[in-house]
């Protein structure tokens, strides 16, 4: 149950900022004086559509209780996180100056997300697959050696 | 003969003074005996019993285990003697919290290197307690006497020659008492030695032979009837 | 394949920690706080004596000539890579040669980009004289064998681009013919071209709306450093003078030949520059260090408290254990292991947070603390990393050492329970 709530809301946090902190707190860069968007405008547009995704898988972290489905949910999130960190650092980019503040704050904030996402799920999952209840043998041998207690 | 205790002595100070807590006492017990102590708490029981476990090295006098003398013994011998052939039940709440009741019962399974899996073992034991139930189950949801079979079970885990026990009795009811009981004499009767103190006079029925505790001296009692 | 033991010797630490969440939480916290800023000081203050020594190494000048009022500019430049444009005459570059103990002079000419290819902020180009060049000629020949021609640029290590590519300046396209490496200065974000290039870049800048190189203005025109300079236009000099000659000397020397304050001309010692950051970074590097040792003795301190304390608590807990059998030996590697392994989870964990929240944060640490910082080599890093690791781990052994060594005598468990006795 605690499980269950910390991963699930992690995740959900986790989205939203991936989803808006681009647009809203460690904003990507402006339009260029000629209105025309730069790179890093359209990571900022798949940084909201993988960051809702990861909303939605966090919320059915927080629906299902099976183990199991969790378990899933939690690997699957680790890769989307990978992918929260492709969308500026490979697929599609930024900024052509280290100095402009998509490659100074934004980019490295959704580093810090990024990484923070695919550590703690790949985490949580090896938790959920280690997660076992305790195994009590069921056959008990019967040879014992002790004499019975009398009632 | 399994153990034994020759004059006893252990000496602490208070307030600068010596006293003896263990006033020159000799004790042996051979295989298969029930031997009980009583006495009022104070009187150097347990320094007693934790001098024959070898958990304390008496000032004079001498114990032996099997023909083994403690003095001569390295620490790693004595507590491989304690792991194995020498059940020690100590006084009070025995069962370590943070381990399963299975996991206690286990626990001296450990702190040597052992190839063979204890779990079914235990819990064959836990059964014999009464307590296969409750094997998975944390020490905290369990009562006073099902912790005292608890630690029983624990001791008995390695098939020890001797089991001494520091008052199994304590802080219970009497029914759960008889219950208690009973076990150690069904242990006695399956060939272990039991070495018991308690101040549960019931419990001296079963026993072979009767000592009593008083300022460090051990009496032997006589058996009325 | 082997069945895993139902319950090993390491476990046993690992319940002990586990069944007392809360104290285990709060002493990881605590060793991890300490790693984090053992290893988030020591990379911040190791990046900074890299990029003060890389600044050191690339201002090979003795003096830098500037205009009057811009000695503040380029130091900005320099250090930050904040663009500026200004201009004084050329005609400097003659004065200062005549003078006697001058080795070499060459001129450099500023000039801030309105917007670059992809971005809108401004970057600073630099112009400078292939002839007489010393600063930054040495430091291209190996990623540039010719010379640079005029519609050749050379970027910095931070301005993103690879050789080859076009970048738009004032509508004019450049190929990119060597990229530098990182050295934590301005440089970094800084672009170099030929002074025919730059000159040419300056009137495409005046054209744009800012200052212009033609003299528009009568009033301004000869004043140096002014908005509107003549033609033949440079925006410093860089100067070596003769060795066994002073910085010192030579500043004054200039100024009094030309007159302090009158010639439009500030004289700086490069030292001065590399003194204010050198300064500036003492101060850091102490103030780093001593919150260092503070932080690691005060968890020194606490651990080995909360060790003692727990000690008394589970006195209980580690007679049973010797009732059971276990071996001095081995009740004192059991506490090593708890201690151990709180100590070593806060270090990873402390560690790994400080490496993701600084690295890639290199550009706006530097902004912010507008000193040269260069990040270390991998290697380095990684030795960084490995001694604050060693450093904050050993914390959890050593605090345990003095309860252990309590635990040393065998009367230690047992006294206790006899109670009144």
């Amino acid at each position: 149950m605690k499980n269950r709530m910390i991963s699930g809301l992690g995740a959900v946090v986790m989205g939203s900022l991936i989803a808006f902190g681009p647009q809203f707190f460690f904003e990507i860069c402006k339009p260029m004086a000629n209105g025309r968007w730069m790179k890093c405008h359209w990571t900022g547009q798949a940084e909201i559509g993988v960051g809702l995704l990861i909303v939605a898988l966090g919320v059915l972290l927080l629906l299902f209780s099976s183990e199991k489905v969790r378990l899933g949910l939690s690997l699957s999130l680790a890769f989307t996180g990978g992918l929260a960190l492709a969308f500026p650092h490979a697929l599609i980019g930024g900024c052509e100056m280290a100095t402009m503040p998509c490659r100074k704050v934004a980019f490295p904030s959704l580093t810090v997300i990024g990484v923070l996402t695919v550590v703690g799920f790949a985490v949580n999952a090896f938790y959920l697959h280690r997660k076992r209840p305790m195994q009590v043998p069921m056959q008990v041998p019967m040879q014992i050696p002790m004499k019975a207690r009398q009632s | 003969m399994i153990l034994e205790a020759r004059e006893v002595k252990k000496r602490y100070y208070r307030d600068g003074l010596p006293f003896y807590a263990v006033d020159g006492a000799s004790l042996s017990i051979g295989a298969g005996e029930f031997v009980c102590i009583v006495g009022r708490s104070g009187s150097g029981k347990s320094t007693f019993l934790n001098i024959l476990a070898g958990l304390l090295t008496p000032t004079s006098g001498s114990v032996g285990f099997e023909g083994q003398e403690y003095a001569q013994l390295s620490d790693g011998e004595l507590s491989r003697l304690r792991n194995t052939r020498l059940g020690y039940i100590m006084q009070g709440h025995n069962v370590l919290s943070n381990f399963t009741v299975l996991q206690n019962v286990i626990l001296p399974h450990v702190f040597f290197k052992r190839d063979d899996d204890p779990a079914d073992r235990a819990l064959s034991l836990l059964e014999q307690v009464g307590l296969r139930p409750l094997a998975s189950q944390y020490p905290s949801s369990l009562s006073g006497g099902e912790l005292h079979r608890v630690s029983i079970a624990r001791a008995l885990f390695m098939s020890p020659k001797l089991l001494i026990a520091d008052e199994p009795t304590g802080d219970l009811d009497e029914e759960t008492v008889a219950e208690i009981i009973e076990l150690f004499a069904a242990i006695v009767k399956n060939g272990t030695s039991v070495l018991m103190v308690t101040h549960n006079s019931d419990a001296a029925n079963y026993a072979d032979r009767i000592y009593t505790m008083k300022s460090g001296k051990l009496h032997p009692r006589l058996q009325d009837s | 394949m082997k069945r895993r033991p139902f319950l090993t010797f390491s476990d046993v630490a690992v319940y002990n920690l586990k069944r007392r969440p809360f104290r285990t939480a709060c002493l990881v916290s605590l060793v991890a706080a300490l790693a984090f800023v053992l290893f988030g000081g020591s990379l911040i203050t190791y990046s900074l004596i890299n990029g003060t020594e890389g600044l050191a190494k690339r201002l090979g000048a003795d003096i830098l000539i500037v205009p009057k009022g811009y000695d503040q500019m380029v130091e900005g430049i320099l250090l930050r890579g904040e663009p500026s444009t200004f201009y004084m005459n050329a005609d400097w570059i003659e004065k200062i040669s005549a003078l006697e103990g001058i080795r070499a002079v060459s001129p450099h000419l500023f000039v801030a980009s309105l917007n670059a290819a992809c971005c809108s902020v401004p970057i600073q180009l630099i112009g400078f004289d292939q002839e007489t060049d010393f600063i930054v000629t040495p430091w291209l020949r190996t990623a540039l064998p010719g010379e640079l021609g005029d519609d050749e640029i050379v970027i910095g290590g931070s301005v993103s681009g690879r050789v080859g590519d076009k970048l738009m300046f004032f509508d004019r396209s450049y190929r990119i013919a060597a990229k530098m490496e990182n050295t934590g200065t301005g440089f970094d974000a800084s672009i170099f071209m030929n002074m025919n290039a730059a000159r040419r870049a300056a009137g495409d800048y005046g054209a744009k709306g800012g200052p212009s190189l033609e003299g528009e203005n009568g009033e301004n025109a000869s004043r140096e450093g002014a908005s509107t300079p003549p033609e033949e236009s440079i925006s410093s000099l860089v100067v070596l003078i003769d060795d066994g000659l002073t910085a010192a000397g030579m500043t004054r020397k200039i100024n009094n030949t030309f007159g302090y304050g009158k010639s439009g001309i500030v004289v700086v010692p490069t030292k001065t520059i590399i003194g204010n950051v050198s300064g500036g970074l003492r101060a850091l590097t102490a103030f780093t260090a001593v919150l260092v040792v503070i932080l690691w003795i005060l968890s020194l301190l606490v651990l080995t408290i909360v060790f003692s304390v727990t000690l008394n608590e589970r006195k209980q807990e580690f007679g049973i254990l010797r009732s059971l059998g276990i071996t001095r030996k081995k009740l004192i590697a059991l506490v090593f292991l708890e201690s151990g392994t709180i100590s070593l989870t806060g270090a990873a964990i402390g560690v790994f947070l400080s490496a993701l929240l600084i690295l890639p944060f290199r550009i706006y640490i530097q902004e912010t603390i507008s000193m040269p910082y260069m990040q270390p080599s991998l290697g380095k890093l990684l030795a960084i990393a490995a001694a604050s690791l060693f450093l904050s781990f050993a914390t959890g052994p050593l605090a345990s050492l003095f309860s252990s060594s309590k635990m040393g005598s065998s009367d230690a468990y047992v006294v206790i329970r006899e109670g009144g006795l």
